[in-house]
């Protein structure tokens, strides 16, 4: 990858939440790359640190019982506009870590810079405010605009995101648009900044199918017409496969693979992967073939075993699983897994292909 | 084949108040209007469709948690809907229900024992002794440690809990279960345990199910009919492995074509027919087709008549003026 291409980089990023239970490893040395004018797609089942890790690049984890213990997360500084808080040389030459920063700061980088789209529209809009109020309130308080040019800024992304007589719908309180129309909104507020960066949390997990095309169709058209890289957080594989440029599956905090969206998808290059895809059928499937289910249940992240993470519940598990994690490994172009079976020495398996 | 379960004619309308809490003019709100079918014994039928259909509203009336505004609900040849309150339990314990959250579905005083062990002691079935035995038997059956009786739902998973909860619908030896989305609030990788779980159970037990979902894949999967609701009317109905083939209600088209596949390759290439808006309110349903307002394909005839179901040839039944 083009060095210069990178939006965003997260370094060994760890968050931790102390609870009276014990410690909580939510994110376990996460490392990712956000490539300029992408879209990622994070993939992982409920618990599996996708939230978390989004949460500690927003500097948005509640302190206590939540802590951001360790890494980076570097991201672009000349789009970031603060060229003294630039790193002058190394590798991450020219960014700046938003873990670093202050929280007045961090205050600019919010909303203008990374904006997020959240799970439920239910409950992320402020039922007592119109819309109107708030979808000009970042636009204003970063100083983009006077309150009339946001007001029309506003108008015209609603308009953008295809919201019916945009202008009247302004004045509306959010319980008088439907569950839709508000992920629709969520979707104008996040964008009415022009930021680099979106991050869009589950965004179509709380819809019906017909408006969770409704909003997917939107946001492939939305990526295609400005310019933001797009984080996309989903428990379903199906949901990234049609927009994601890169996917990265997620279990217990970590990254278990990492890959192109078509090299995921046609040669997996972990077991949890391949057990995903397993495991939901599929609706332009011929036969009725019986689902083979991923065993045993998510881990506790209170007491995490010793070595893979993925172990208890692995069908080709080895000896060493048991007692060492394995290091995310290179497989192919921009193709990284966590499992041993990629060693030279690891036995080859019948449904699992070894990517050299 | 041998029918066990025949809805005719279902209505049920629910009283709304229209212009806030405090108004005075009420309105009826129709969840299911006028829907008639058939499950026969040993089938697996899907009921699918948006949110507001009305398809958990067919379910809770079949198992008797609603009364019908009209229509008929035959189960064995007995006509549930006019049975007295103590010839219904007895029917009742024939019937279950599987229900969709199973974090809320289980009493969280409860140990998993007695929450298992409950609809017996209500039938008064076995001596103390049996019925411990019985909650044992079951337990193993959904793939759970006997051993765990004396513990609360609350050191359970989802998957878990969700296992209890079919214990408990299995202790009375039912032969009909409702499955009110079942699944959907499982993680994924857990969602495929308990759908395998639900056809060995169909197979060892002999059940019947009616599987009430919004992900259609997953009915795909698990059923042989799928009926498609919307707006509280049945629009199609036809074996499952047909209508992924060749639905005929646009409605069903624009539902399919809106399920994701897991594939980049297919899903780039996918044309989807995109709904536009909303579900309208049911309170006040548009006039003629009731799916009209949304469908691609409308016609003026449309909100003049409304387009009744027609048999288009081995079971496959729809209700579109322009079907075929």
């Amino acid at each position: 990858m083009d060095e210069n291409n990178v939006l965003m980089r997260i370094q060994g990023l760890t968050t931790n939440f102390h609870t009276y239970a014990g410690v909580v490893h939510a994110v376990d040395d996460m490392t990712l790359t956000v490539p300029k004018d992408s879209v990622v797609g994070i993939v992982g089942e409920s618990g599996s640190g996708k939230s978390v890790t989004m949460m500690s690049v927003m500097r948005l984890i509640p302190n206590p019982p939540g802590r951001i213990e360790g890494g980076h997360v570097w991201f672009d500084g000349a789009a970031l506009g603060m060229p003294d808080r630039m790193e002058k040389d190394g590798p991450n030459k020219g960014m700046v870590d938003l873990l670093s920063l202050s929280a007045e700061s961090m205050m600019k980088v919010r909303g203008r810079h990374i904006a997020m789209i959240f799970q439920d529209p239910m409950v992320s809009l402020n039922p007592v405010l119109t819309i109107g109020l708030q979808l000009t309130e970042s636009m204003v308080v970063h100083g983009l605009a006077t309150k009339e040019g946001a007001w029309k800024r506003a108008v015209d992304m609603l308009a953008l995101v295809g919201i019916p007589k945009p202008e009247e719908r302004m004045r509306d309180y959010p319980h008088q648009y439907s569950g839709g129309m508000r992920q629709r909104v969520m979707i104008a507020m996040a964008l009415s900044c022009s930021p680099e960066l979106v991050i869009a949390d589950e965004p179509t997990t709380s819809l019906d199918v017909t408006v969770q095309a409704q909003i997917l169709e939107l946001m492939k058209e939305l990526k295609a017409k400005l310019k933001s890289s797009i984080i996309i957080i989903s428990h379903d594989l199906s949901i990234v496969a049609g927009i994601a440029d890169k996917v990265v599956v997620m279990y217990a905090g970590r990254i278990l693979e990492e890959a192109d969206v078509y090299d995921l998808y046609e040669k997996p290059g972990h077991p949890y992967t391949v057990g995903l895809m397993k495991s939901v059928p599929r609706l332009d499937a011929e036969n009725r073939e019986r689902l083979v289910p991923i065993e045993g249940s998510p881990p506790d992240l209170l007491s995490p075993s010793v070595g893979c993470k993925f172990a208890p519940r692995c069908k080709y598990a080895m000896n060493i699983c048991r007692e060492q994690e394995p290091p995310l490994v290179t497989v192919g172009e921009g193709h990284r897994a966590r499992c041993f079976l990629h060693h030279p020495t690891a036995p080859a398996v019948p449904g699992f292909v070894k990517v050299e | 084949m041998d029918t066990i379960l025949k809805v005719e004619h279902l209505k049920k309308y629910f009283a709304v108040n229209v212009g806030g809490p405090f108004a005075r003019h009420k309105a009826s709100l129709k969840a299911v209007d006028d829907v008639s079918f058939e499950v026969g014994r040993g089938e697996t039928v899907g009921l699918v469709g948006e949110t507001g259909c009305g398809k958990t509203t067919v379910g809770r009336t079949i198992v008797g948690l609603y009364a019908p505004t009209a229509g008929t609900i035959t189960y064995c040849d007995e006509n549930l809907c006019a049975l007295t309150r103590e010839a219904m339990r007895k029917v009742r314990s024939k019937l279950q229900m599987i229900f969709q959250d199973p974090y809320a579905s289980l009493n969280p005083r409860m140990t998993v024992g007695s929450i298992v062990e409950e609809p017996m002691d209500i039938f008064s079935i076995g001596t103390m002794a049996e019925r411990r035995e019985r909650v044992q038997e079951l337990l193993r059956t959904v793939g759970l440690d006997p051993e765990h009786t004396n513990r609360f739902p609350h050191e359970f998973s989802g998957g878990q809990r969700q296992r209890i909860g079919i214990a408990r619908a299995l202790a009375m030896n039912p032969e009909f279960i409702v499955a009110d989305e079942p699944i959907s609030a499982l993680d994924v990788s857990i969602q495929a345990q308990i759908v395998n779980m639900l056809e060995d159970l169909q197979q060892n037990l002999g059940l019947t199910y009616l599987f009430i979902a919004h992900d259609l894949a997953m009915v795909k999967h698990i059923s042989d009919r799928v009926i498609v609701l919307y707006l509280g009317k049945i629009v199609e109905v036809d074996e499952s492995k047909d209508i992924y083939k060749h639905p005929l209600h646009p409605y069903t088209k624009a539902l399919l074509s809106a399920v994701p596949i897991p594939d980049p390759r297919v899903e780039m290439q996918r044309q989807r027919i995109v709904l536009k808006g909303d579900l309208p309110s049911p309170v006040n349903p548009p006039s003629g087709c009731h799916f009209r307002t949304r469908c691609p394909i409308a016609q003026p005839i449309c909100a003049e008549k409304q387009p009744e179901l027609r048999d288009m040839g081995s079971g496959h039944v729809v209700a579109c003026h322009f079907a075929g």
